[in-house]
């Protein structure tokens, strides 16, 4: 994660009621890399957190927001799947 | 007046009097049933969480962040959680998290055992009852009245002196026996205690069904509060040993919310 490119954007939602992450987005802007090298920044943040985290491109939700707002599309956003499941 | 004058009976008796008699000794047992219950979630919190929330978690749990009180260990080093009735423990070498429930109730007991015990008391009782009075009848003090008075006493003592006689010699012959009736009044007890204890220990495992359904969401509220801060804590690690920036760290209701930028 050099400082030459531009930084990576996590958001994160944890629900303590459900115990469920509700939202975990990584956003990653660096221009012209592969969508395997997004990936792999997601998949490295991500599993931090989770154990074998899902990982899913963030693309059309993120696109429908960020027109919503009015704003350019953005690329390369992942979302990672993950809960905890404190059930029986 | 004339010269005082008295009535003297001589007693002189010898003893022989049978006796029957029943003793009963009572004991009571108590004891406290504690019936302990697993719940059944056994949370294997590595099979959901990254490597570096768990080592994060660990540190939640011994309280080094604010706003995060420190769970207790235990002499394995596990963290424990006393909420109540229901104790969390998390074990850092399995990383699991268990919940047990624990209830307790006294419980009592009473028996009586008793026996008949006979025997033969034997002794000589001997004394002397005086009663006194005045030829003439001086203040009513007749020889008659003497003798009645003197009969009285010998009636009283005697009856005293049988009674002490009685209680010397039925003593020790209680004592033994009293001892053995304790016995079995104690064993007695103890085998009513088992029965009332089966008899708790079933009500109290439908209570603890109860308990658990109840404190259970308490339960998975604490786990989730600290296994949220882990999250929140590997999170904001990751952005400052990589020179990046919190943008937003908010709890609005139970839903922690993080906006970062590495």
């Amino acid at each position: 994660m050099s400082n030459k490119r531009p930084p990576v954007k996590i958001k994160f939602k944890y629900n303590i009621e459900i115990g469920t992450i509700e939202e975990f987005i990584i956003d990653d802007n660096a221009a012209g890399a592969s969508e395997e090298y997004h990936d792999r920044v997601a998949e490295k943040i991500a599993e931090l957190l989770a154990k074998n985290p899902e990982i899913f491109d963030a693309g059309p939700r993120r696109q429908a927001e960020a027109l919503a707002a009015g704003l350019a599309e953005k690329k390369n956003s992942k979302t990672v799947k993950s809960t905890i499941q404190s059930s029986n | 007046m004339c010269n005082p004058r008295k009535v003297m009976i001589h007693v002189a008796q010898s003893i022989e009097e049978a006796w029957r008699k029943t003793i009963v000794e009572s004991a009571s047992a108590d004891d406290e049933v504690k019936q302990i219950a697993s719940i059944s979630a056994n949370i294997e919190l590595d099979r959901e969480m990254g490597e570096a929330a768990l080592e994060m978690l660990e540190r939640v749990l011994a309280g080094e962040f604010p706003d995060h009180e420190a769970w207790s260990r235990n002499e394995n080093g596990d963290f424990v959680k006393d909420l109540e009735e229901i104790t969390l423990c998390y074990q850092p070498r399995t990383r699991q998290l268990t919940m047990t429930a624990n209830l307790s109730r006294m419980v009592n007991a009473e028996a009586e055992a008793a026996t008949e015990v006979c025997g033969v008391t034997t002794g000589e009782i001997a004394f002397e009852a005086i009663g006194h009075y005045y030829e003439d009848g001086w203040k009513d003090r007749t020889e008659e009245r003497a003798l009645k008075e003197a009969q009285q006493q010998v009636e009283i003592r005697l009856a005293r002196a049988l009674h002490k006689l009685h209680e010397e010699q039925q003593h020790e012959k209680n004592v033994s026996k009293r001892e053995k009736l304790q016995q079995t009044a104690q064993t007695q007890a103890l085998l009513k205690l088992e029965e009332n204890k089966k008899e708790v220990r079933t009500a109290l495992r439908q209570q603890l069904q109860s308990e658990l359904a109840n404190r259970r969401q308490e339960a998975f509220y604490t786990i989730n509060r600290a296994v949220g801060e882990a999250y929140r804590q590997t999170l904001c690690k990751l952005v400052l040993d990589n020179g990046g920036r919190i943008i937003s760290d908010r709890q609005s209701g139970s839903v922690i919310d993080l906006e970062l930028e590495i």
